[in-house]
């Protein structure tokens, strides 16, 4: 008995999942859209949880307004007990029907979160690439330390390869995220921060800061661009012939305020330049000053933008 | 050495929009002024309101601070959505960046600290006392210092529009952005004060209630006879005293960090920005509970009095409320999941968070079985508890939704997040307070609100709440960041239209309120409540008359039930004329809290523009002040006992009149 029930269960929430996925049209979510491992599993248990709680949601909404519309004051015909307050029967389902759901949703809860750990590698017969991600006001700086490039505001590497992310930031806190990719994470100044993303399909994504940084904030976006490995190796072809060379002193140029227009390549790249930056901010002297954005003056209001 | 510190006339600001919101609170301040004299009312506002102790005139104040500061942040609100309609696909909409942000730091600030807190602590301050059978709060005079302290930290924020500008750092203030070196004007300095002082008004109201209800009870109630509403309100206390010290501590490490040059959350010199957001969120967290518990409380009342039947589940409700206290300290990392730390520790703090879940539910189980088998008069408050109990569900399935690391991965920042927090404060707490604001009023003024506006408020209120954020949701699975004042996806603009929308219903909603009241006034003799429990009341603050004398009860009823008013005029003992009155001790007014608040405020305002002369001298009044008043031993006076027999006397012939008894 407890078994066919779990079995019908189960069942049930597996066609309602189905339904979902396949029944509506989700591509304008981009975060609903994902096009890798990381993004998939967070659309499942998005699914999985809403169709969970709708579980909770209908049965309240309908006795909620079922409750309210039968026992109105004008109604003679329904009962009324004035004294009544208290039912072991009701105290058991109120208590005990939220800690079915709880211990699911814990269970899920727990195993998910462990599977999508932004530090835990992704498994795949592909070695994976480094990129080391610098977030400044208001543009990213992506590093590839194995190919001695960088590039401002474009996020390119090949599909079906797991990206090793690193991340630090030079200026306050950001956070970094592909919604198609998923999981976003801080970047935060003198220190990394780690993450595993992957791309089963090619295509452009768009990608962002997601934590508030001041004025340029809004337009701090950057494309993420999954290509074939042939067009991947072309892509870091021509940043390598395109680039100008970047070495601490003139990342600190680069990285005074502002709004980066378009796209920028840098080659070849000091080396350990990524820890570099980190370092600034543990090593007395490494940090110019006024590195940081000038936000508004004691008076007035200067929007700023300098170094434009 | 420069005797107006940073002060110069360049913090005069200078773009339009802003001077014009100047020119106009100048206009309504220097009117208010005009009128107040014209009238020759200066006496009566000191006499009666300035210098009052009396815990009814002090919650009406803090609703009055309240009401104007839910103007002041939904106008915020009406501005961000209009931007965001329109700052679509290249156009830079009508609101340079740094003005947007002062909009949405300004509007969450407003919206929890000056409107939220002083509307709950009004609502405690009219029902508690009466509620549990008390002549007054446990310490009258520090209950005024508490609201002085809230109206001179809101009056800061209001400042900050004229003289300087306000941070634009978000309501949460991260560090390092809210640094020195981010920002180094005065705008984080105001958001720095005006919490503090605030916070400390808190602190005391928390001590204050906690006290009240712990010590102030009628003989008879025991802690399982309280109800509802006070049990509430003594869980938000406990936080309040628990939770704030946590705010106090970030604030003034910030605070040293960006006067004294330290380095507690810098991102040099070994400073550490994670805290920051760790310490904000451990006070944080237990906040959204301390805006959250009062307007249960309210829900359980009101569905009781209005189902004309006892409140189901109590004990169940009190455990409930309990649990829901304790668990809001060890959830504070679901802020943020995405900062890197290991997934066991974000697992437990997100079954910690979901844990909440089950007392949350259990409490709409015991309301909607309150009015299972009841008599519901759909009167206003019944329609807002009805409205909360539908909408906060959504609320708090899309809370267990980010509560999923898995999911809040996607969604932090995003606009899902917007949506789910406004999906539970708005019906949460707000839906609360406003049916509070309506059950109430009768009983702080003497006479009812008008329905028929009251209607229409809460239509307004309700659908454009479902049009402002349900398209929100949509947009955070879009996955559009919040704070943006420019985007360039075209597909996120109909759904920010039809958010614009929404505020605009809301906007009618808001009006509404203004004509109820409004109409109100004007129609106060027929609206009139001579029997002082219009609504059919069940809890003690329903026997004294409305407005309840200074005393609240001559003499102090004896409490045989949980619902003691009900059980009252069961036994046929409610209205009953005591044999003989007793003399009744009450304090003394005192004009101490307004100065203190006062002094608070240029104490404030000189340390944001560092003008230290100024900081020393109101430090040193403040301090006067405090032990002047402290040496003060004559601080009660007596009602003789005749005085109150006359009062009383009056009451009856009232009631006999309107046939009450």
């Amino acid at each position: 008995m407890l078994r066919n029930s779990l079995r019908l269960f189960a069942g049930a929430m597996m066609i309602g999942l189905t339904l979902l996925v396949s029944g509506c049209d989700f591509s304008y979510m981009s975060t609903m859209d994902p096009v890798g491992p990381i993004g998939e599993t967070e659309r499942d248990i998005t699914l999985l949880t809403i169709l969970l709680m709708a579980f909770v949601f209908i049965p309240i909404l309908g006795m909620t307004i079922a409750i309210a519309w039968r026992y109105r004051s004008t109604s003679t015909s329904s009962k009324y007990t004035p004294d009544w307050d208290h039912s072991w029967l009701v105290e058991l389902f109120a208590w005990g029907g939220p800690i079915i759901i709880l211990i699911i949703l814990a269970v899920m809860t727990w195993i998910s979160t462990h599977d999508l750990d932004p530090y835990k590698a992704i498994e795949s017969d592909a070695k994976p690439i480094r990129i080391d991600a610098v977030a400044t006001d208001w543009k990213w700086l992506f590093i590839y330390p194995e190919e001695g490039v960088a590039s401002v505001n474009e996020f390119a590497f090949p599909k079906n390869v797991p990206l090793e992310i690193h991340l630090t930031s030079n200026s306050v806190m950001n956070a970094f995220m592909i919604q198609r990719m998923g999981t976003q994470i801080f970047a935060m100044s003198g220190m990394q921060t780690k993450l595993h993303l992957m791309s089963r399909e090619t295509g452009n994504f768009d990608g962002g800061n997601y934590q508030y940084t001041g004025d340029g904030f809004s337009k701090m976006r950057f494309l993420a661009r999954a290509m074939t490995e042939d067009n991947y190796q072309q892509w870091l072809d021509q940043v390598r012939s395109q680039g100008s060379a970047i070495d601490l002193a003139k990342f600190q140029k680069f990285a005074q305020p502002s709004v980066a227009d378009g796209v920028t390549y840098f080659a070849p790249v000091q080396d350990g330049l990524f820890d570099k930056i980190i370092n600034q901010f543990r090593e007395p002297g490494a940090l110019p000053e006024q590195q940081m954005a000038p936000g508004h003056g004691a008076g007035g209001h200067q929007a700023a933008t300098a170094h434009e | 050495m420069n005797l107006l510190g940073k002060l110069s006339l360049d913090a005069i600001p200078d773009e339009p929009i802003i001077l014009a919101a100047d020119i106009m609170m100048v206009l309504v301040a220097v009117g208010l002024v005009a009128a107040v004299t014209y009238y020759g009312k200066w006496k009566y506002l000191y006499d009666e309101w300035l210098t009052t102790v009396d815990h009814k005139k002090i919650g009406v104040m803090y609703i009055i601070v309240a009401m104007i500061f839910l103007l002041r942040g939904f106008i915020d609100a009406l501005m961000m959505r209009a931007q965001q309609a329109f700052a679509s696909g290249g156009s830079e909409g009508y609101l340079p960046a740094h003005h947007f942000a002062e909009l949405f730091t300004g509007h969450g600030t407003m919206m929890i600290f000056f409107m939220g807190m002083p509307f709950l602590i009004g609502l405690m301050n009219i029902a508690v006392p009466t509620q549990i059978g008390a002549r007054d709060v446990a310490y009258p005079y520090l209950n005024a210092v508490s609201l002085w302290l809230t109206v001179s930290a809101g009056m800061l924020v209001m400042a900050s529009l004229a003289v300087g500008h306000f941070s634009d750092a978000g309501w949460t203030g991260y560090a390092p952005y809210s640094g020195i070196k981010s920002n180094p004007g005065v705008g984080v300095d105001y958001w720095i004060w005006a919490l503090q002082i605030s916070g400390i008004g808190t602190t005391i109201t928390g001590i204050n209630f906690f006290v009240t209800i712990m010590k102030e009870r009628a003989p008879g109630m025991n802690l399982m006879r309280m109800p509802m509403f006070t049990w509430t309100s003594l869980c938000t206390n406990i936080l309040m005293v628990l939770a704030f010290p946590a705010l106090t501590v970030v604030l003034a490490l910030l605070t040293l960090d960006r006067y004294v040059g330290t380095h507690f959350f810098t991102s040099d010199g070994g400073g550490n920005q994670m805290m920051f957001v760790n310490m904000f969120w451990v006070w944080g967290h237990p906040e959204v509970y301390i805006l959250i518990l009062p307007a249960f409380g309210v829900f359980s009342e009101v569905t009781a009095t209005f189902s004309n039947k006892r409140l189901f589940g109590y004990a169940s409700l009190v455990y409930a409320t309990m649990v829901i206290a304790l668990l809001s300290f060890t959830v504070w990392v679901h802020h943020f999941f995405t900062m890197g730390q290991d997934a066991t520790r974000n697992s437990i703090f997100a079954i910690a968070t979901m844990i909440i879940g089950v007392p949350t539910g259990v409490k709409i189980y015991d309301w909607l079985f309150t009015m299972f088998r009841g008599r519901i008069r759909f009167n206003l408050p019944i329609l807002w508890t009805l409205s909360f109990i539908i909408t906060f569900t959504i609320g708090g399935m899309t809370g267990v939704m980010l509560a999923i690391p898995g999911i809040d991965f996607k969604m932090h920042n995003g606009l899902f997040l917007v949506a789910h927090f406004h999906n539970v404060l708005i019906p949460g707490m707000l839906f609360g307070l406003f049916a509070g604001y309506h059950y109430w009023f009768p009983k702080a003024f003497g006479f009812c609100l008008d329905e028929v506006w009251g209607r229409r408020a809460f239509w307004g209120w309700t659908i454009g709440f479902y049009l402002a954020f349900m398209p929100l949701y949509i947009l955070g699975l879009m996955g559009m960041p919040r704070r943006m004042v420019t985007y360039d996806d075209p597909a996120w603009q109909p759904f920010l239209i039809v958010a614009a929308i929404g505020a605009l219903f809301v906007a009618f909603g808001v009006l509404s309120m203004i004509i109820q009241l409004i109409v109100s006034i004007r129609d106060r003799e027929q609206l009139k409540d001579v029997s002082g429990d219009p609504w059919n009341g069940r809890t003690l603050d329903w026997a004294t008359s409305s407005p309840p004398a200074e005393y609240n009860f001559a003499v102090i009823p004896e409490v045989k039930d949980r619902d003691a008013w009900t059980d009252m005029k069961a036994r046929g003992v409610a209205y009953a004329r005591p044999d003989k009155y007793d003399d009744i001790h009450m304090p003394k007014n005192t004009a101490a809290g307004f100065i203190l608040g006062a002094l608070s405020f240029v104490f404030g305002f000189a340390l944001i523009w560092h003008i230290w002369w100024l900081v020393a001298a109101s430090g040193a009044a403040m301090i006067a002040t405090v032990i002047i008043r402290g040496c003060d031993d004559d601080t009660w006076f007596v009602i003789p006992a005749d005085e109150v027999k006359r009062r009383e006397d009056k009451r009856f012939e009232a009631l006999e009149k309107a046939g009450v008894v």
